[in-house]
């Protein structure tokens, strides 16, 4: 009896306070019981593979140019066609074409080859069928490609600007499992209700060639960036994805803003650095940045790829001191300058771009924490959150040892932007660290 | 390649040479034109098993050796991809769950003796994703195809 009496007591205690309780907020995170919502990025077989930086020596003699070459690999029994497109680094798509994958493929691709000679490998085309022997780019056209990644203009934008100059061809690279051979590329809204698939089953490298002894005389290299479809498989109508935005998102059409289900990347890392000393030590940033402008967007608004502004930077070197950019204001409550970087670049650790080492350390390294979050100035994304990002650390010492790493993302693209600036500049209160690992 | 030993905490000294011995449970490889290629010589049963050479805990191994398969015959590549297996299979009943066991492989690759890359291979699922049957459906003799595992996260 006295246990019935506490169950009663328990239901008129709870209608109670449910009837004079105000209505309890939603949770911020979405809730999933689907194992494979995840937004980490790591390296297994994906959807769609991500070169965030890519450098070419047109103008050398192919012995002594420095070169990009990456690799695919179809790890399924089933066919995939891979659509790949090289972007200039204000992410203006500069080039597309095709590679068919049988089952268990592999294709090599030295980018040298492409943007030089203008040969695509075998099993490559803009349209199908696929041919067995390589196939060659039209002249003019392989010419317009090489102005467009050397100097940032292009037949098809007259005088409007789609890149920066300089001496050799840079930008990066996406490549996506496809359902034909087409030439539309990313930008097209099109391209993701009819053309994009999502199997995971692609998996690449990159190495970055550099071959003249006087400059420097090393390789790096290191994964592609594999980001997954979640979930994966089927076509466009067969699934929705629970991720709270996507990879491609400012490109997606207007009613399905996540049709390709790629995971986004994070805004947050932490990246080491060495640089000076005695043995020539150095490094430089590669950084990928997703780019503002919309889908189909007209040749002069790529200007705004150019200068995204970056949320914070914060040095740091052996002794924990931290360094910030001061931006010549004198006042002790003036926010960081927001110092700007473009869809991709290769960027020294020496250069003004980041916060100077503290003054009077004695180390020549340290690591920096960088929130690269462009603020979205233009209003594309679909949802409030930090713009995607990436970033290689490369590290070379005598002018012939180097390596490539990524730096360490301090969350996923599903985390909660974050505040800047920090505790350590001594006007914030958000102290730096991993942000909550939320899924979607 | 590190991979995760047999031995349980607190073992004997005599017992560190089954961490020396572990054999790996399939290794393929496949050249630019993907064809396969696979180890015999081991024990037949209804199939015929490869014989892979046991692997330590950690090594470096030319993808030359004979730990690896060869390249298929007359191919003209030099080069192509592996998939790797490196199951141990739990010699010693040491771990907690029936399951694969642990590993990771990082990738060198050199050129002209001035060149050197690593990187991390691709791992086709995770630890927790069953463990992966073999042998494959590429060797001729199995029903498994190779592929990623499906993505399973507790």
């Amino acid at each position: 009896m006295r246990t019935v009496l506490w169950f009663l007591m328990l239901i008129v205690g709870a209608a109670v306070a449910g009837a004079t309780s105000p209505t309890t907020a939603p949770p911020t995170s979405p809730a999933t019981i689907s194992n494979d919502d995840s937004c980490d990025i790591s390296t297994t077989p994906a959807a769609t593979l991500l070169l965030p930086y890519f450098e070419v020596e047109v103008e050398k003699p192919s012995g002594g140019a420095a070169t990009t070459l990456f690799t695919l690999i179809n790890t399924a029994p089933e066919q995939q066609i891979a659509h790949v497109t090289l972007w200039t680094d204000w992410a203006y798509p500069a080039l597309t074409f095709n590679v068919a994958l049988t089952g268990y493929d592999v294709h090599a691709i030295n980018l040298y080859d492409v943007l030089v000679n203008g040969i695509l490998p075998a099993g490559s085309s803009s349209g199908c069928p696929v041919p067995a022997q390589a196939t060659t780019i039209a002249p003019a056209i392989l010419e317009d490609v090489r102005q467009a990644l050397t100097s940032g203009v292009t037949t098809h934008c007259g005088l409007a600007r789609i890149g920066a100059t300089h001496h050799a061809a840079v930008g990066f690279i996406t490549i996506d499992v496809v359902s034909a051979c087409t030439e539309r590329t990313p930008v097209d809204p099109l391209y993701y209700s009819d053309n994009i698939l999502f199997d995971n089953t692609l998996t690449g490298d990159y190495q970055q060639i550099w071959p003249d002894s006087a400059a420097g005389n090393f390789a790096l290299g290191g994964p592609l960036v594999h980001i997954r479809a979640v979930p994966g498989g089927g076509s466009a109508a067969t699934a929705v994805t629970n991720l709270p935005y996507t990879f491609y998102d400012r490109f997606t059409p207007a009613g399905d803003r996540r049709i390709d289900r790629r995971q986004p990347l994070p805004a947050t890392f932490a990246a080491r650095y060495i640089q000076g000393n005695s043995n020539a030590f150095a490094a430089d940033f590669k950084i990928w940045r997703e780019g503002v402008t919309p889908g189909n967007a007209p040749c002069r608004t790529y200007t705004n790829n150019r200068d995204m502004n970056t949320a914070e930077m914060v040095r740091f070197d052996e002794q924990e001191n931290p360094s910030v950019h001061r931006g010549g204001c004198p006042f002790p409550g003036c926010p960081p300058p927001a110092y700007p970087l473009p869809a991709t670049v290769r960027v020294a650790t020496a250069s003004g771009s980041f916060p100077p080492m503290p003054p009077g350390s004695p180390g020549a390294g340290g690591w920096m924490y960088l929130n690269l979050n462009n603020t979205n100035i233009l209003g594309t994304y679909s949802t409030i959150r930090s713009s995607q990002n990436w970033v290689v650390v490369s590290m070379f010492a005598e002018r012939r040892y180097g390596v490539d790493f990524d730096a360490v993302p301090l969350g996923n693209g599903c985390s909660q932007p974050a505040p800047p600036p920090t505790a350590t500049t001594g006007r914030g209160a958000n102290p730096i660290g991993p942000l909550p690992d939320i899924r979607p | 390649m590190w991979r995760e030993g047999v031995t349980p905490g607190n073992a004997t000294c005599s017992t560190y040479s089954n961490t020396r011995d572990m054999v790996p449970a399939e290794i393929i490889r496949f050249d630019e034109l993907e064809n396969p290629s696979a180890l015999g010589g081991g024990p037949c049963f209804l199939v015929c098993w490869p014989a892979y050479g046991a692997l330590p805990a950690a090594s470096r191994v030319s993808t030359r050796s004979s730990h690896f398969p060869p390249m298929p015959a007359g191919s003209p590549s030099v080069g192509g991809w592996m998939y790797l297996n490196l199951n141990n299979a739990n010699a010693l009943g040491t771990y907690s769950a029936v399951r694969a066991s642990q590993n990771w492989v990082v990738v060198s690759l050199f050129a002209e003796s001035r060149y050197g890359v690593d990187f991390n291979a691709s791992a086709f699922g995770n630890g927790c994703s069953a463990a992966v049957l073999w042998p494959t459906a590429t060797t001729g003799t199995g029903a498994y195809p190779i592929g990623p595992r499906p993505n399973i996260t507790p």
